[in-house]
């Protein structure tokens, strides 16, 4: 899978989970710029993540994850 | 020694003489030595515990840095995680668990073998005991490395500002401050003193005030009727926040006269309009670390079960936040009620949102007004259930408020003193949230402003402050 | 900022203070005095503890009567505190004819205060009497931390008695009747007369004290609920009474009245407890104490 697959596949997920169909995703973005994104829905974006793309996160992935960008690379290393 | 104390304005200044002259390599032995100084003021005691406490977690730490394999490490980490629970658990609930059960096979004529233990709480325990507890998580997860001076390990755990009520700090803030001080920072000083004197304000005139209500209507439920007691459970929110907040405050300008910044406890938490954001806003370094240390962990283990699963973890973090406060049935119901708010508000969250949206309510004031006191009536009404001392009592003071309205207990002067400084407290807070470096007091460019607001609230703090006597309510929990 | 900059004005800054600390307590002691009528040259003394703050009423003695009249009066006060108050109160005051002096049968116990009693002659600490007082009880810490910063003798306690004081309005009355229980048989006359040596003494140099700054005294023994009048030994009681009433005889302008009488004692309508009397009982006394004062 390529980054721009990656990517838009998981464009689709955040969209889905915190309800906004015209959030667009960047390296640098946090959890300080999406509405909703709290640590309840977290998890549950965690969980949808895992779901999509068959993977499983250790507790330690989740404490190195301070951006999108990371997300990715986590991901992508996962695969 | 605590912070309202006459003995602390001396040891205040005396401290940070001899701190500012220490060279700045030894200065992490002068705040030892004064934290250690001023632990021991309390009960010598309890310094044996947290050097106790120091010594099991400096050498765990250094073990987990020295150990390659995974396994062993997480032993280990495990191990010291125990090791520095076990005070806690020992002098906050072994003493009411045994005595509860003594009662109970008493009912039934039965002896139970320990007699009934009596022991006092030592002083912050319960702080110092998270703060090393996610020191020692912090290693086993690489995030940081462990401290090879002992001495500052010790300092991490005894800093006098933080020791007895928190803000509860991480060692990824502290540690590096700790092994490297700043120099003399003359705004820091200015900045660190206005805190303290807002902090004194805050607990002396508006929290100590409002509890001369509160204690006297909670202290006697049977006998006040309903309206005078749904004004105790309105002001008492307010008396927590001026409490714990102002001496917070009070922690944090201590430490920021130091050269030491600390994180903030409170943002204005009644201008919340969710209880999610309200978590956000409220006892902060309790809750960011519970999240860190308890709630993401459990609900990792727990997300194959979806929102229900999150639902559980947040109901098990708020049980053992409530718990930690206070080991009783109350803050067991308690704990339950704000995870149970808080899973209420994630469920329909969707549906708020899409509400909101169609209407577009989120940006209409009298919506966030009515939001904002909606979110603080759920605060009230769990603060109840926090408030008294049995799980029936709550039931109690709901009837009453519903059904047994009577004679109105009104103690004018208190409640006109209590009710000013409240105003005055969410006047500034309103400030801040909404026009923030608009209107300033403390910070106006112009001297006699802020000359005049220091004396304003010194000489109000002299007058009109409750002086006499009155720990802070946080102290034993 | 430079040290220098938050040197200077931390000095300017204190001296500010200090400036503005002592403005302020002069305000305040002021009020008080108003309060309490002891800056304004009065004819008249009331000196007691809560049943004399009870059981008159300055205004209407002043109006009825024609004279300034001073209530100097604190709860909880013994006749140590109150020898205290009555020489403090000469210290600016010298044309005052007659000294209306609580007594009761529990003048003489020998303790019953509060430990912490000089806290409320930190308003007055200025006074060289009163700082002796307070200096020899308090710790140390707290007196020097009162006698420096003026304003920390002051609490919201005090600031509604100062606000009164600055209206004019001197009114102390409790409104409520009391729901009076009859006493037991077996209670009468039950109680003991306390009789300390010591007290004693203090109330004889208090006496001398009023007489040599040439004021006459009127010994006013306070009315209490009959319930509680019975309650007391009643042998001992005349000779307390006796005591008081032989005092006065052997010394020039003094009387002794007795309050606790059958048509003021045996009416809930007068008290509002057992030992302090209300609106209503203030009116009876006050009829009673006039043509005393003339």
């Amino acid at each position: 899978m390529g980054k721009e697959e990656l990517q838009s596949k998981l464009t689709a997920i955040f969209q889905k989970t915190f309800n906004d169909e015209s959030l667009e995703l960047s390296d640098e973005l946090t959890a300080n710029d999406v509405e909703n994104w709290d640590s309840l829905s977290h998890m549950i974006l965690i969980a949808e993540v895992e779901n999509s793309f068959s993977i499983k996160f250790k507790l330690k992935d989740l404490n190195k994850m301070r951006n999108v960008g990371d997300m990715l690379n986590i991901i992508e290393s996962k695969l | 020694m605590v912070f309202t104390s006459l003995n602390f304005l001396i040891f205040l200044p005396v401290v940070m003489l001899l701190f500012y002259i220490t060279p700045v390599k030894y200065r992490w032995l002068t705040l030892l030595i004064s934290s250690y100084f001023f632990y021991i003021n309390i009960k010598p005691i309890y310094a044996l515990l947290s050097g106790g406490i120091t010594v099991s977690t400096y050498v765990f730490t250094r073990l987990i840095d020295k150990t390659p394999d995974d396994n062993k490490k997480r032993i280990l980490m495990i191990l010291n995680v125990i090791i520095i629970l076990l005070p806690l658990l020992f002098f906050k609930y072994f003493a009411v668990i045994n005595n509860e059960l003594i009662l109970l096979l008493d009912d039934w004529h039965l002896r139970w073998p320990l007699p009934e233990m009596r022991y006092i709480l030592p002083i912050g325990i319960s702080y110092y005991t998270f703060m090393c507890i996610g020191y020692t998580i912090d290693v086993y997860n690489e995030e940081i490395e462990a401290e090879k001076n002992i001495g500052i390990v010790a300092l991490f755990v005894s800093f006098f500002p933080l020791i007895l009520s928190g803000p509860i700090e991480r060692a990824k803030n502290m540690l590096p401050q700790f092994r490297d001080f700043q120099r003399i920072n003359y705004d820091d000083l200015v900045k660190g003193m206005q805190l303290m004197l807002w902090g004194f304000f805050m607990k002396l005139v508006v929290a100590d005030r409002i509890a001369m209500y509160v204690d006297v209507v909670y202290g006697n439920i049977e006998s006040y009727s309903g309206n005078s007691l749904l004004l105790a459970a309105i002001l008492y929110p307010f008396q927590v926040y001026a409490d714990l907040g102002g001496y917070s405050l009070i922690a944090i300008g201590v430490s920021k006269v130091l050269g030491i910044r600390v994180i903030d406890n409170f943002k204005r938490p009644f201008f919340a309009t969710t209880m999610a954001e309200f978590w956000r806003r409220w006892h902060i370094s309790l809750i960011t670390w519970l999240t860190d240390y308890l709630y993401t962990p459990l609900s990792f283990s727990l997300r194959k079960w979806g929102l229900w699963g999150i639902i559980l973890a947040l109901e098990l973090t708020f049980l053992i936040s409530g718990i930690w406060h206070m080991a009783s049935m109350t803050m067991v119901v308690w704990g339950l009620l704000q995870g149970t708010f808080l899973s209420i508000e994630a469920v329909t969250s969707k549906r708020r949102t899409k509400f909101e949206g169609k209407y577009s309510l989120s940006n209409k004031k009298w919506y966030m007004l009515l939001s904002m006191m909606f979110t603080f009536i759920l605060f009230a009404i769990s603060q109840v259930v926090g408030r008294v001392d049995t799980v029936g009592e709550s039931w109690m003071v709901f009837r009453k408020i519903f059904s047994e309205w009577g004679s109105f207990y009104l103690d004018m002067t208190t409640l006109f003193y209590a009710f000013i400084g409240i105003v005055i407290i969410i006047l500034k807070d309103f400030i801040d949230e909404f026009f923030p470096e608009r209107i300033n007091f403390f910070t106006n460019k112009r001297v006699w402003v802020r000359y005049s607001s220091y004396l304003t609230v010194a000489f109000v703090i002299i007058l009109f402050g409750v002086l006499e006597g009155n720990s802070f309510i946080y102290f034993h929990f | 900022m430079t040290a220098k900059a938050f040197f200077i004005r931390g000095v300017v800054l204190i001296c500010i203070f200090f400036f503005v600390d002592f403005i302020i307590s002069l305000f305040l002691v002021e009020g008080l005095k108003k309060y309490y009528g002891i800056n304004d040259s009065p004819n008249v003394l009331i000196n007691g503890s809560s049943m004399a703050m009870n059981g008159f009423n300055r205004d209407a003695i002043s109006k009825r009567s024609g004279k300034k009249v001073a209530s100097y009066s604190l709860e909880g006060v013994g006749l140590g505190e109150r020898y205290e108050m009555i020489s403090h109160f000469y210290q600016t005051n010298s044309n005052v004819e007659k000294v209306i002096f609580e007594v009761s049968p529990v003048i003489f116990e020998s303790s019953s205060l509060s430990k912490n009693i000089y806290t409320i002659f930190y308003p007055f600490m200025d006074a060289k009497n009163m700082d002796t007082y307070i200096y020899n009880r308090a710790p140390i810490k707290d007196y020097l931390v009162h006698k420096f910063i003026r304003c920390s003798r002051f609490d919201s306690r005090l600031m509604r008695l100062i606000i009164m004081g600055f209206m004019g309005n001197f009114d102390n009355m409790k409104t409520n009747e009391l729901s009076g229980d009859e006493i037991a048989d077996d209670k009468i006359g039950f109680v003991s007369i306390p009789y300390d040596e010591t007290k004693k003494d203090i109330f004889g140099e208090t006496m001398n004290l009023i007489e040599a700054n040439g004021s006459d005294v009127i010994l006013v023994m306070m009315p209490m609920y009959k319930a509680k009048y019975l309650s007391f030994n009643p042998n001992e009681y005349t000779q307390l009474s006796d005591y008081f009433r032989n005092f006065c005889l052997n010394r020039k302008g003094f009387t002794f009245i007795d309050l606790n009488r059958k048509e003021l004692i045996e009416n809930t309508k007068n008290f509002s407890d057992e030992v302090h009397l209300n609106v209503n009982g203030q009116d009876e006394v006050t009829k009673m104490i006039i043509p005393y004062l003339q």
